[in-house]
């Protein structure tokens, strides 16, 4: 069979959009109604502000002395929103006509006979500052949404090719993995991948969400565990994994930390706390508030007497340590009195850890 | 379905090569391997593998999700995106090319594992279900 010349029909990202925030929302109707007056056609909006200004017209005579000039705006924002500049002039020019007919046919008393000219040439003027202004508006905003949408794709963009380098990154790994023979270096190069993984996954919530700053670090922590209980549970030992994260969110930079933290932690939990048990139960929370916390809890062999993290941290539990400091919180590591070991982490909020940013850093404590 | 031949098509020659290990780790076959959208028609005509995994960003002018509408149009073999895209956008496409599954990248053993089982069971599902309708007709 003769293969056919492809080509791509058109690029694979689309822009992701915003409004998410209380504000955006709040704007959303007035949106919504701007868009469906930008779906008319420039025929359309010019015939029905046409007739708006017929119909104020009529109102403005029928109420007699009441002025309605303020009215007039509605058929000229309508045309210039619309069909543009020029269109929002005419209905401009045409209302202060309206408005002119309607003062002659009411006999008006007026010092000078051509004040009611004077009158309506003013309101045209004003008509017509209002439609320029507006069209200068819709200018600028088709502008600033196509910066906007450019740049949400080149972001995505650039997400995209970190995941991508972060694959190779994995890859390597794991092809270098294969010369070793002996299964604890390998578990070594398996640990690495493990946290490449967590990362990866951070920049895929950011894009996929659209929210290129913050992130709502629940559902990654969900995830993760299970990846890493499904991938490293201990052979013959039935884990059961019991996930309670309330939604916190977090910056990107505290994610990637706090996304390895928790990587560590479970690891350590999975490597060690239930090496040859049937049974086991592995808790992970995670709690908001002024301060937030994460909890990683297990009920397996437990801290060895006399433990002491200062002393006899490993790499997984230096590099906690380290990364707690980092994000400017504190580790408590414990033997749960159920049994088992519990490691709770507390860090900032994200809004005092933008007011802590000029603090000096807390001090870590740490309990056994 | 372990043994079954499968199709790489991915430009970057690391992760190639991670792959090639991971599914003959899981049991799979790799059947070929190919790099732009040309050359995975032609490697599909060759070696009929079983599934496609396949990049969307490839060499060449063509992207994944365009030669997958060309491998499921001309040849009905299921094609499993393998992909760093995870916007909703990409996903809609693939879905619309007849993606029988999608693994993110960076990939984990099980992940692909599952995608590929996933996929071999719900295209033999779609066969044996078009086999009673055209027995029924």
């Amino acid at each position: 069979m003769k293969t056919k010349q492809l080509s791509n029909s058109d690029f694979f990202i689309s822009p992701v959009r915003f409004g998410s925030s209380a504000w955006e929302q709040s704007l959303a109707p007035i949106h919504r109604t701007l868009e469906l007056l930008g779906r008319m056609s420039h025929t359309a909006a010019t015939i029905l502000s046409v007739v708006l200004v017929a119909v104020i017209a009529w109102f403005d005579y029928v109420t007699g002395d009441l002025s309605l000039a303020l009215f007039y705006l509605v058929p000229v924002v309508l045309a210039t929103w619309n069909a543009g500049p020029v269109s929002g002039w005419f209905i401009g020019v045409l209302s202060a006509a309206a408005w002119l007919v309607g003062d002659s046919a009411l006999s008006h008393a007026y010092g000078h006979p051509l004040m009611p000219y004077w009158n309506a040439a003013m309101l045209a003027l004003i008509y017509g500052i209002v439609a320029h202004l507006l069209s200068t508006l819709r200018r600028l905003q088709a502008e600033l949404q196509e910066r906007v949408e450019r740049r949400t794709a080149w972001l995505a963009e650039v997400h995209h090719r970190v995941k991508n380098n972060l694959q190779i990154i994995s890859s390597l790994l794991m092809l270098q993995a294969e010369k070793l023979s002996n299964a604890a270096d390998k578990a070594v190069f398996d640990e690495c991948r493990d946290r490449i993984y967590s990362m990866a996954r951070l920049h895929e919530q950011l894009y996929s969400s659209g929210e290129f700053s913050d992130l709502d670090f629940a559902a990654h922590l969900r995830e993760m565990a299970e990846m890493l209980v499904r991938s490293h549970t201990p052979q013959g030992c039935t884990l059961v994994l019991d996930v309670r994260a309330d939604p916190v969110a977090v910056d990107l930079d505290t994610a990637v930390t706090l996304g390895l933290i928790a990587n560590e932690l479970l690891l350590n939990a999975l490597k060690h706390g239930f090496s040859g048990c049937p049974a086991g139960n592995l808790t992970v929370e995670l709690h908001g508030g002024n301060r937030n916390q994460m909890t990683v809890r297990d009920d397996g062999y437990g801290l060895p007497p006399g433990f002491d993290a200062r002393k006899n941290a490993g790499l997984g539990l230096e590099l906690v340590l380290g990364m707690t400091r980092q994000i400017r919180g504190e580790a408590k590591i414990e033997s749960d009195p159920a049994g088992g070991t519990r490691t709770t982490i507390f860090f900032p909020s994200l809004l005092s850890s933008e007011t802590a940013k000029t603090e000096p850093q807390p001090k870590p404590t740490y309990y056994d | 379905m372990t043994n079954a031949r499968i199709l790489i098509v991915e430009d970057e020659a690391i992760t190639v090569s991670a792959l090639k290990r991971e599914l003959a780790s899981l049991g799979y076959q790799v059947a070929a391997t190919a790099s732009t959208a040309d050359e995975a028609l032609n490697a599909v005509e060759l070696h009929k593998p079983d599934l496609v995994l396949m990049d969307i960003t490839l060499a060449g002018t063509v992207n994944g999700i365009v030669a997958a509408v060309a491998i499921r149009g001309n040849y009905h073999v299921p094609v499993v995106f393998l992909t760093a895209h995870a916007d909703d956008g990409t996903m809609e496409r693939a879905v619309a090319a007849g993606a029988f599954g999608y693994v993110l990248k960076p990939f984990s053993g099980p992940g692909l594992k599952a995608a590929i089982e996933t996929a071999l069971h719900k295209y033999q599902t779609e066969i044996e279900s078009r086999r009673a309708s055209t027995r029924a007709a």
